[in-house]
């Protein structure tokens, strides 16, 4: 065995390894933290599951995490911790359900996103990207083996046309889904800040400021939209004291307003 | 005019007739006769009119005849009365009866009509009996009437069933009878028809209830027959007649008491009898606005007819309709079975709501106390829909300690952490490298094909090709138009262009058929295959210029045939 094998072994035995021992203290850490919840410390099986969501995600994590502020009646971290759930698992029929009642609970009104076809759900837009490079390319290399040969001019049509107009289906299927996409990394889930109460109102503000008073409140739970720069980024204020402000609508846009980076949770790490 | 009795004279247990003669008139008179105390006069009289010559003088009357049937003793005088014969107001004179005490043979008579009667009664009889002999008011019990007949009485029918006669009761309807053949009683056979139906006291009080039926009986029509009493002459075929008997029961009196006040229950709304009560709900998890059936049964003996329907206060998150009603049980008396209300609810919010348990009271009148029961409470979950009412803060604040409570039954933790991934993300293809790459690849394949196929190309091989391709359509062409010699001559055409491009630099149609056939020869293609071409050349020239050459084969399967060998020559 030579050194170049060696070394590939010792690479495969440490990433095998790493792998196992990660995702044994995941587990470890989640059995911890379903018995502190078993046996009424609510407090500590939060700490637990915010703790093991920073580095790894589960559908089932942010289920029992959402049920979890669910019983401490913080409705708007349930909401948002159901639709992290939802995006890892979105045919968890009770976690659909749930979320509903949650929503109900906070007041909320069933977000748009949420009543969107799956075929064209932010997550199908790889699979439409994808079959679209497959037909593109794969005609292109089609036409360049088989036009100078046997097809007569009317076949050649027919497949033409076919083929353009398959591409053409699913490039408006990709560009829906990219829309919901669009809209899916923008979103966030207003939350009240701890010291106002589980449930306050987050305000809108009107400027990025806390002594600004306010275009409107929204309930916690409610889905806001992230407004971007120009190079596609958040538009973001950081103040004097260093709190990052965003500004944020509802996604008919009727509703605006600036919000500080506590009072919203991404449903997706961007 | 003139009255009689006739006889004058009677004995008590016989009757006597009591005649009017009106003379030279034949019409009906009008007037009623004088009631006298002691006797009794037939309703119906019998008329009669005559006519008649006396010493050649027309001479007409009218007689009109009544029974009279004495009930004491003594002399009876009628007085005279008026009665209207036409226009005119006739007198008619005073009349006298005398009775007699019964003789010896009346006494004997008398004995013998007695015990006709008595074998009478005992040859159809209604028995009726209850289960209790007193009652609650409202109370509802099943009663049986029984009608008896003996086997040897001809009926032929049964004219009028059992009918009640007491109006401190009501009965259910009486249906078909249970039928018991040569039941002995009395020490005779009888057939014995039996219904059984609901008896519900209507009446407080003392009250009494007796039941009576007809029957249809064959008898002789000779009514002085030697056996006495038609029912009991034995008809010969067929000749009697059908006549009504009535049959009816003995009266029976039933105390029927109030109900007592003491303790009653506030929701008591009626019912008597034995009862238990469950509920259930066709689904424990609808959407706002869906309608649920929550089904209430009471289960056991007692006025069900008279039962109404358990009041439903669902408070304001229900909606609740009017109950349906369905009887499952004994339809004859009402009296066993299960009662079922069904109630169609709509809640009216979403959350986790609770159908309230239903409270029913019913007096026991064995133990003759009330009895409450309630239905188990129904959990009931509303989601919001797809068109749901906003819940207002009060609402909120008013369901929020039981909808917190319940929650702990919905939100269940998960035991297992399921798949674990590194980050929540959706990769956008745009930025995505693997996308780009996938790209490239594709346009780099698309780009070498091309190159490929422009470096190889040949401007003589594409040109040999495109009228290969002009040939083979031409030789479609010749097929649709039967036309066998331009076939033919198109068809040898085609064979030395594609040895030509098989055979690069020689000049096939320079050459003769043995000269292609060598150089094919030379390139390598099988014997058969030059064989079979060979022919094919052969067939074309001769086609072409010896003319004339009959060939059966069509042209289609030439075609077919010339193809596959051409083919081959690549």
């Amino acid at each position: 065995m030579n050194h170049r094998s060696t070394a590939l072994w010792l690479l495969l035995t440490f990433v095998l390894l790493y792998s196992k021992i990660f995702g044994e203290s995941g587990d470890r850490a989640f059995y911890d933290a379903v018995r502190a919840e078993a046996s009424g410390d609510l407090q500590l099986a939060r700490s637990i599951y915010e703790e093991l969501a920073k580095n790894q995600h589960s559908a089932n994590l942010h289920a029992n995490l959402a049920n979890l502020y669910f019983k401490l009646e913080d409705y708007g971290r349930s909401i948002l911790h159901f639709r992290k759930s939802l995006l890892l698992n979105p045919e968890n029929r009770e976690s659909i359900s749930n979320l509903s009642f949650a929503m109900e609970m906070s007041g909320v009104k069933k977000a748009e996103s949420l009543k969107t076809n799956p075929a064209f759900s932010a997550t199908a837009q790889f699979i439409w990207a994808s079959c679209f490079t497959i037909l593109l390319w794969g005609g292109f290399l089609l036409i360049a083996l088989l036009v100078p040969r046997r097809l007569n001019s009317t076949t050649l049509t027919g497949y033409t046309l076919l083929w353009a107009g398959t591409l053409s289906f699913l490039a408006w299927g990709w560009q829906e889904s990219r829309e919901q996409f669009n809209f899916l990394r923008r979103e966030v889930i207003s939350v009240a800040i701890k010291s106002d109460g589980k449930n306050a109102p987050v305000p809108l503000r009107r400027f990025a400021g806390k002594g600004s008073n306010y275009n409107t409140m929204v309930n916690p739970g409610t889905s806001l939209f992230l407004d971007l720069d120009r190079s596609g980024n958040p538009r973001m204020h950081q103040g004097p004291d260093g709190e990052k402000w965003f500004l944020a609508r509802s996604k008919d846009g009727a509703n605006k307003g600036w919000i500080t980076e506590l009072e919203f949770g991404k449903i997706i790490e961007l | 005019m003139e009255t009689l009795f006739e006889p004058a004279t009677i004995t008590l247990s016989n009757s006597s007739i009591y005649k009017i003669i009106i003379h030279g008139s034949q019409e009906s008179p009008v007037g009623s006769v004088p009631s006298v105390s002691g006797l009794q006069f037939s309703k119906t009289p019998r008329t009669f009119r005559s006519a008649s010559f006396i010493n050649g003088i027309p001479a007409v009357r009218f007689e009109l005849s009544f029974e009279v049937k004495p009930q004491r003793e003594g002399t009876f005088k009628l007085p005279a009365w008026n009665l209207r014969v036409g226009k005119q107001t006739c007198q008619a004179p005073s009349t006298t009866l005398r009775v007699l005490p019964p003789s010896q043979r009346d006494k004997v008579r008398q004995a013998e009509q007695k015990k006709r009667n008595q074998d009478l009664s005992e040859a159809a009889y209604l028995d009726f009996s209850i289960t209790r002999p007193y009652m609650f008011e409202g109370e509802t019990m099943e009663g049986q009437v029984s009608l008896n007949i003996w086997n040897r009485l001809p009926v032929t029918r049964i004219d009028r069933i059992p009918t009640k006669t007491g109006d401190g009761f009501s009965i259910t309807e009486l249906g078909q009878p249970v039928e018991k053949r040569n039941v002995p009683k009395n020490g005779k056979n009888y057939n014995s028809y039996n219904w059984k139906f609901g008896i519900t006291a209507a009446l407080p009080g003392i009250q009494s209830i007796s039941f009576s039926s007809v029957l249809r009986v064959r008898v002789k029509q000779n009514r002085n027959s030697p056996l006495g009493n038609p029912f009991f002459s034995d008809p010969f075929f067929g000749f009697g007649s059908e006549e009504g008997l009535e049959v009816g029961s003995d009266p029976l009196t039933v105390e029927v008491r109030s109900l007592p006040t003491d303790s009653r229950p506030k929701g008591f709304a009626g019912a008597i009898g034995i009862f238990t009560l469950a509920s259930a709900i066709d689904k424990d998890r609808v959407s706002l606005g869906d309608p649920v059936r929550l089904t209430c049964k009471i289960k056991g003996k007692g006025n069900f007819s008279a039962m109404p329907a358990p009041t439903v206060s669902l408070g304001e998150d229900f909606k609740v309709g009017p109950p349906a009603f369905s009887f499952d049980g004994s339809t004859s008396t009402l009296h066993q079975g299960v009662q079922s209300f069904e109630y169609v609810i709509t809640p009216l919010r979403p959350g986790l709501l609770e159908i309230p348990p239903i409270p029913v009271s019913f007096f026991n009148p064995d133990n003759e106390v009330y009895t409450s029961l309630t239905s188990s409470p129904h959990p009931l979950r509303v989601d919001p829909g797809e068109k749901w009412m906003e819940p207002s803060s009060v609402e909120v604040s008013q369901s929020d300690e039981k909808s917190t409570s319940s929650a702990n039954n919905m939100f269940q933790t998960e035991s297992e952490p399921g798949e674990w991934v590194s980050s929540i993300s959706i990769e956008d293809p745009l930025s995505s490298k693997m996308f780009w790459g996938a790209q490239a690849v594709g346009l780099l394949l698309f780009l070498s094909v091309l190159f490929f196929r422009l470096k190889n190309r040949n401007p003589l091989m594409e040109e040999l090709k495109l009228k290969d391709r002009v040939l083979s359509n031409k030789l479609r062409e010749t097929v649709k138009h039967k036309d066998r010699a331009g076939f033919y001559k198109s068809l040898r055409r085609r064979i030395r262009l594609r040895a030509s491009m098989v055979c690069p630099g020689a000049n096939p149609s320079a050459l003769s058929n043995k000269e292609l056939l060598a150089l094919l020869k030379a390139r390598g293609y099988s014997q058969n295959l030059l064989d079979e071409i060979s022919k094919l050349l052969q067939i074309c020239e001769d086609h072409e210029y010896a003319g004339g050459v009959k060939n059966t084969d069509s042209l289609e399967s030439e075609l077919s045939r010339s193809q596959s060998i051409i083919r081959k020559l690549k």
